[in-house]
């Protein structure tokens, strides 16, 4: 009964919103809607059962974006996530912001995927594979860490690109939670240094670095620090290559009590095999370097995964994915852990043409 | 020493570096930002020596697909005037460029947003709705309006208004630039007129039956401007690439219909050009639609003799007729 309640509630909501972008569109506001599907099939090929077995609609996204006033732009992004068998929408992202009042600045304040690494600030439908790497769901949740505060970007004056970004948000949970948390101790507070090169081919590189830091109301102070490249080779509209990485690592510092700290990196090569067609290799290492037995013995244990991903793009709206994740965790006495299976995706974009971002 | 001669000692320095910042303020380029080669160009023309333009493309992409690189960012943060195409042909990403600048003045609506489209007298605009089953139609009308030269002078007027309103102290330098641009484009107008002269006396023996073909519409300002017909496109879908049903069936059409030359631009697929020739027989002719600063065609005159030439060339056969 509950679930049927929230789930009149979430199609009521979406239709109110529907409604308000029909009406709206046209009006000279500049209001723009965008609709994202992402559907994903998941099934296992060994009995560790981490697949649903099911082709099932991953998210469903609905953004609403358009100048405000002549000086703030508004976003809203709901999203549908398949929870306990419903569908059920949620705020993903709702934010003011500006790029008009500061030079060379822009900020937003609300709720947002925070601006750091490379997959936290994309929305899953977006990325270049099917699942998560496993530092990234780790250290920030399936899709993203999102909070609610205020984030300033400042692009410094030099004759090469370097941009300065730095968030403060309410820290009260971390990552992808659906619940109120606690007051920190310290919110969570970020930054981010990004630079680009020009590559010759018409190729070009984008690398950061990143830091986070929280202590949670309980004194647990989390601290990470990461970096990120992305490369990319276009020639005539076609991706004819692409390298995304992530490195990071992770400090859980508890008020009592020895710290945590993990590592974990991806490396995603693609190349095009055609037009449009490509073909990627996710390749991700994680493990917890601080792992001991109980006389204080430090245990060796790594998971890695390789995953061979085929895209196929019908056009820049649709995209169709294949890819069969393998992945094995291994820990010293203790029975290697394999686990294969095989993902299918397709994710549409309805609505507004997005921006093609690096 | 007084502290008054202390003072006193400094205010030389004081008056040159005064004269110094006022005289780098009085002459200060406007820095004008485009994303085509040929807009850049074209600023510089009618800017003259107030302006210093540059271009974020390189003349060798598909302006259709490009992606909203950093680079792009940075340089329209410096930015007095951002001039674009327009006619949604950079709307994949400017938008995100113009955002992330952090410059009010180039923002929609903001004194050095220019978008050159806006005087265009716009070919192919739909009539009735479009939606994406119709693959990536141009809501607003066929946005490659800069391979002719008398709808890219109809283009620098709104150029010249964007200077105009961020440098109005020149304004009577820019309309003169102007009036300059469109006189230059009139007489290489009537230059490539000649040079296509054969092919368009082809065309008219032939009853004004088209004689070549475009692999996608952008070449409709070049053509109509010349007097030239298209017989369509080797897309079936702008934006589509042709499958091979498509690709048969277009060859076999053109074939049939006479056409002579295949005209495409340097960024589609080679392996579907050389196709729809091994299924037709007719030559395709590849040439660039943009200028390319460090590529083979420089010059705004020089690319539109080359595609002029190139046409007339394939047109012909050996005994030297069309």
């Amino acid at each position: 009964m509950k679930y049927l309640f929230l789930y009149l509630r979430s199609l009521m909501f979406v239709a109110l919103l529907g409604g308000a972008s029909t009406t709206f569109a046209d009006d000279g506001s500049g209001l723009k809607t965008s609709v994202a599907l992402d559907l994903v099939g998941s099934f296992n090929r060994t009995k560790l059962n981490t697949a649903n077995d099911r082709f099932d609609v991953r998210e469903a996204e609905f953004l609403l974006y358009g100048p405000i006033d002549h000086l703030f732009d508004g976003m809203l992004n709901v999203a549908a996530h398949n929870e306990g068998g419903v569908s059920l929408f949620e705020v993903h992202e709702a934010y003011i912001g500006s790029s008009k009042l500061i030079p060379r600045s822009r900020f937003r304040l609300g709720q947002f995927f925070l601006g750091i690494g490379r997959l936290n600030r994309f929305h899953r439908h977006d990325w270049p594979f099917i699942s998560a790497p496993k530092e990234h769901l780790e250290f920030f949740g399936a899709e993203a860490a999102t909070d609610t505060g205020g984030e300033y970007s400042y692009l410094m004056p030099l004759p090469f690109f370097l941009e300065l970004t730095a968030g403060v948000t309410n820290g009260w949970t971390y990552g992808h939670v659906h619940n109120v948390g606690q007051r920190p101790r310290v919110p969570t507070h970020y930054g981010r240094a990004t630079t680009y090169v020009d590559l010759p081919a018409n190729g070009g590189a984008q690398t950061s670095l990143n830091f986070l830091s929280r202590t949670s109301a309980q004194g647990d102070a989390m601290t990470l620090v990461g970096a990120d490249l992305t490369a990319k080779w276009r020639e005539a509209g076609v991706l004819n290559f692409l390298l995304q990485t992530e490195a990071w690592q992770r400090t859980i510092k508890p008020l009592i009590g020895s710290s945590e700290r993990s590592f974990g990196m991806y490396v995603f090569p693609q190349f095009a095999v055609a037009d449009q067609t490509q073909f990627g290799l996710l390749m991700d290492y994680f493990t917890v370097l601080t792992l001991k037995n109980i006389v204080g013995a430090p245990i060796a244990n790594v998971e890695n995964r390789l995953v061979p991903t085929l895209t196929y793009k019908t056009s820049e709206f649709v995209t169709l994915r294949l890819a069969y994740d393998w992945s094995v965790a291994k820990q010293a006495n203790i029975a290697d852990r394999n686990n294969q299976v095989f993902q299918m995706q397709a994710t549409v974009n309805l609505g507004a043409h997005p921006s093609h971002d690096f | 020493m007084t502290s008054n001669t202390k003072i006193t000692g400094f205010i030389p320095y004081f008056i040159a570096l005064l004269i110094t910042s006022l005289s780098a303020t009085a002459f200060a380029k406007v820095k004008v930002v485009t994303t085509i080669p040929d807009l850049a160009w074209v600023a510089a023309e009618v800017g003259g020596d107030y302006v210093e333009s540059k271009a974020l493309l390189r003349g060798n992409e598909n302006p259709h697909f490009v992606d909203a690189v950093p680079e792009f960012t940075r340089l329209t943060a410096d930015a007095d005037v951002v001039c674009m195409a327009g006619l949604d042909l950079e709307v994949g990403y400017m938008p995100a460029v113009l955002t992330r600048s952090g410059n009010a003045k180039i923002q929609p609506g903001g004194p050095g947003y220019c978008e050159a489209g806006k005087f265009v007298q716009v070919l192919e605009k739909p009539t009735a709705a479009v939606d994406r089953s119709m693959g990536d139609v141009h809501p607003a009308g066929n946005p490659h309006f800069f391979l002719s030269p008398k709808a890219l002078a109809d283009g620098a007027k709104e150029i010249a208004a964007a200077l105009t309103r961020v440098d109005p102290a020149h304004t009577s330098d820019y309309k003169k630039g102007l009036t300059n641009f469109a006189a230059k484009m009139d007489a290489l107008d009537k230059e490539v007129v000649k040079l296509l002269n054969p092919l368009k006396s082809a065309q008219d023996k032939a009853g004004g039956k088209p004689l070549l073909i475009e692999y996608h519409r952008e070449f409709s300002y070049f053509l109509n401007e010349y007097g030239l017909t298209s017989f369509g496109s080797i897309e079936e879908k702008p934006g589509v690439p042709p499958s091979a049903g498509r690709l048969g069936e277009i060859a076999a059409a053109s074939k049939a219909a006479g056409i002579r030359v295949a005209l495409a631009a340097d960024y589609y697929p080679k392996k579907t050009l050389e196709r729809f020739s091994e299924l037709s027989g007719i030559k395709v002719v590849v040439v660039p639609t943009m200028i390319q600063p460090s590529g083979s065609y420089k010059t705004y005159a020089e690319l539109q003799k080359h595609i002029a030439n190139s046409l007339v060339s394939a047109a012909t056969d050996r005994s030297g007729k069309i």
